[in-house]
């Protein structure tokens, strides 16, 4: 899985290295210029998933309203790795925000919407299950907490077999081939993994229904 | 049924990558087992969720695009408004400081209070004089004060007060005035000053001042009416007694001249200008004296003596005492026979007071190094006739042997919540008893 490699490709490079927590909640401003630079690509990147099909050009303002966000909710984090999937969980739900408002506004515009489904407006309306999944229903912490548990969980190459499929769209003979497996074991790999997440979801939905507090 | 295989057929045809075949072979086992339709359905929003998560995630990780650079100073910005400039104290920093402002807070309370309480017990003590003389048509004369340095002093006033145990001042402010009948002239008189004739010098009332010094008091002496002649005057910093050989009782009363305005400092007019501040002469006072057109000094029946005890003599005796809270004084009183003692006293603003008769001799007992008498050993002291607690009307008579005593009145509140002084009016009378 290219997306999860990189943290290891992170390290390696050094000048990404996430600064002081410490020196973050204190309001250093040198601090603050490394870790903007170090959280954008989580932020943005998680701003233009959500967007990039009906808003991309909004992508980069959502990613940049999420790390104000995240400055004034520095103060609660306990340690600088939680930062970028913070980062990536709020803004993915402003993402979320941002196309519903956006469609809220279509709607309510008066503009006539195809109700056959030949085309128009109405095709680019995603369904409401799209943007009320059980990932927006998550809080931006929970949500952060369940993509820092994938990201442990998905160990290689467990968690490349699951990117390749779902991320990627490799078939089942492809990612076979890419990590050397027998095609049966390619299944197998995905069940797994695919278990795991359910387990993570299931247990960040049911945190979040029992109210144990959180950092919104 | 294989579980393997049926989530083999359900991930491809999810992710559109089933054969044709693959998709005959799941629609054959959703059609022979029903109850897969749903855990198909489960897998698709599994399927869904894994995406988002895996992207999400994926972005997690990410290390580009970079950051534009028009946008650092927006979120800088941002970081000025939420943190501030000024490194913010982590929540234990923050704690000790909160620790220390409460530290602080509570010094400053204390020392506060402390304060108070200072101010409470130095507070000076009002020290009206007011000699009150029955009515004597001879004595409606004014003698005004000179200011002067050598008024005829006859003694220093002595106080059993802390600060009042420091030697007097020299320079005389006082002023005596023995007005008419008609227009009476306040007589003052300045109790750290030397005496004079007019404030016959004798301790009557003692103050000890458990906690601070008490600072100089005045006096005001004002002859309401004719000054009798034989009059007993006893004089103390607080207090003067007065009796007169007339059927009227004479009034003494304190009064905070001190504070009031600054005496003029000078020597009685018609006083014996050689007469110093103080330790002048029972002679030199009696000279005064009878220039004044006053009875001499003689006529006081040795009261001129600085600690000498104010002589019953079957005259009543009025005196109006200015008590400080949480503190003590002493009237001094010398029976020369065994006779009735009545003391009747009242108080007039304040808080209510102990009261005690106790031998003279016996106070040196009573007394602690700091000045302080305990209340429950005064009590224990007393004469068992004459003592009292709390009282605010005291009315005793009885039978008394001649001697030298102490009527010791005590006020044994803080003066805080409570009143800080008292006005306490006293009337003591000797009468010959039944025979």
């Amino acid at each position: 899985m290219s997306g999860l490699s990189m943290a290891g490709q992170c390290d390696i490079l050094g000048v990404m290295q996430p600064p002081e927590l410490k020196s973050l909640q204190q309001g250093d401003g040198a601090a603050w210029d490394l870790a903007f630079s170090w959280l954008w690509p989580a932020a943005f990147g998680a701003a233009q998933i959500t967007l990039q099909t009906h808003l991309p050009a909004e992508a980069e303002d959502v990613a940049v309203e999420a790390l104000e966000e995240l400055v004034e909710k520095v103060g609660g984090v306990k340690s600088v790795e939680e930062l970028r999937p913070l980062a990536a969980g709020i803004a993915h739900h402003r993402a979320v925000s941002r196309l519903r408002r956006h469609f809220a506004v279509k709607r309510g515009s008066g503009k006539t919407e195809s109700l056959n489904g030949g085309g128009g407006e109405a095709d680019c309306v995603p369904q409401e299950t799209e943007l009320d999944s059980p990932l927006a229903s998550l809080e931006q912490k929970e949500l952060a907490g369940a993509l820092r548990e994938v990201l442990a969980k998905l160990k290689s190459p467990q968690g490349d077999i699951v990117a390749d499929f779902f991320l990627h769209g490799l078939s089942y003979d492809e990612i076979a081939q890419k990590h050397q497996l027998a095609l049966g074991t390619v299944g197998v790999y995905l069940k797994r993994g695919l278990d795991a997440m359910r387990r993570i979801w299931e247990r960040k939905q049911k945190k979040l229904q029992e109210g144990t507090p959180i950092l919104r | 049924m294989n579980d393997q295989i049926f989530f083999d057929l359900a991930m491809k045809a999810i992710a559109r990558q089933a054969s044709v075949s693959e998709r005959a072979e799941l629609e054959a086992l959703l059609s022979l087992h029903p109850e897969l339709k749903a855990e198909f359905e489960r897998l698709q929003a599994d399927a869904d969720k894994a995406r988002k998560t895996l992207a999400l995630a994926s972005a997690t990780e990410a290390v580009s695009p970079e950051l534009p650079a028009y946008l650092r100073g927006r979120l800088q910005t941002k970081v000025r408004q939420t943190l501030g400039r000024a490194p913010a104290p982590d929540g234990r920093n923050r704690k000790m400081v909160w620790n220390w402002r409460w530290i602080l807070g509570l010094a400053a309370g204390a020392t506060a209070v402390v304060l108070l309480l200072s101010v409470k017990f130095t507070e000076e003590q009002p020290a009206l004089m007011k000699l009150d003389l029955a009515a004597n048509p001879h004595a409606s004369r004014q003698i005004q004060t000179a200011k002067t340095a050598d008024a005829p002093a006859v003694a220093p006033v002595r106080s059993h007060s802390p600060a009042a145990a420091s030697p007097a001042p020299t320079a005389s402010r006082q002023k005596l005035e023995i007005a008419s009948a008609e227009a009476p002239i306040p007589l003052r008189q300045h109790a750290a000053a030397p005496l004079t004739p007019t404030n016959v010098t004798r301790e009557v009332v003692d103050a000890a001042a458990p906690v601070s010094p008490q600072p100089p008091m005045a006096a005001t002496m004002t002859p309401t009416n004719n000054l009798p002649a034989g009059n007993v005057l006893a004089y103390s910093d607080t207090m003067v007694a007065a009796a007169g050989n007339s059927d009227r009782p004479a009034t003494v009363r304190s009064h905070p001249f001190y504070n009031a305005s600054p005496a003029p400092s000078g020597r009685m007019a018609g006083s014996p200008p050689s007469a110093k501040a103080a330790g002048a002469s029972r002679s030199e006072v009696a000279s005064w004296f009878a220039a004044a057109g006053l009875k001499t000094p003689s006529a006081f029946g040795g009261a001129l003596v600085a600690d000498a005890p104010i002589q019953l003599n079957y005259t009543p005796v009025n005196l109006q005492v200015s008590l400080p809270a949480h503190r003590w004084k002493k009237i001094p009183i010398s029976v020369s026979r065994a006779d009735m003692l009545s003391i009747e006293l009242h108080v007039a603003k304040g808080n209510p007071i102990n009261v005690a008769l106790i031998h003279a001799g016996e106070l040196a007992d009573l007394e602690q190094t700091n000045g302080v008498i305990r209340s429950k050993k005064l009590q224990k002291a007393s004469l068992p006739e004459f003592k009292a607690v709390k009282i605010i009307d005291y009315s005793q008579k009885h039978l008394i042997e001649a001697g030298d005593f102490l009527v010791v009145l005590q006020d044994t509140t803080m003066g805080i919540l409570s009143a800080a002084t008292n006005d306490i009016e006293i009337h003591i009378c000797l009468t010959r008893k039944e025979p």
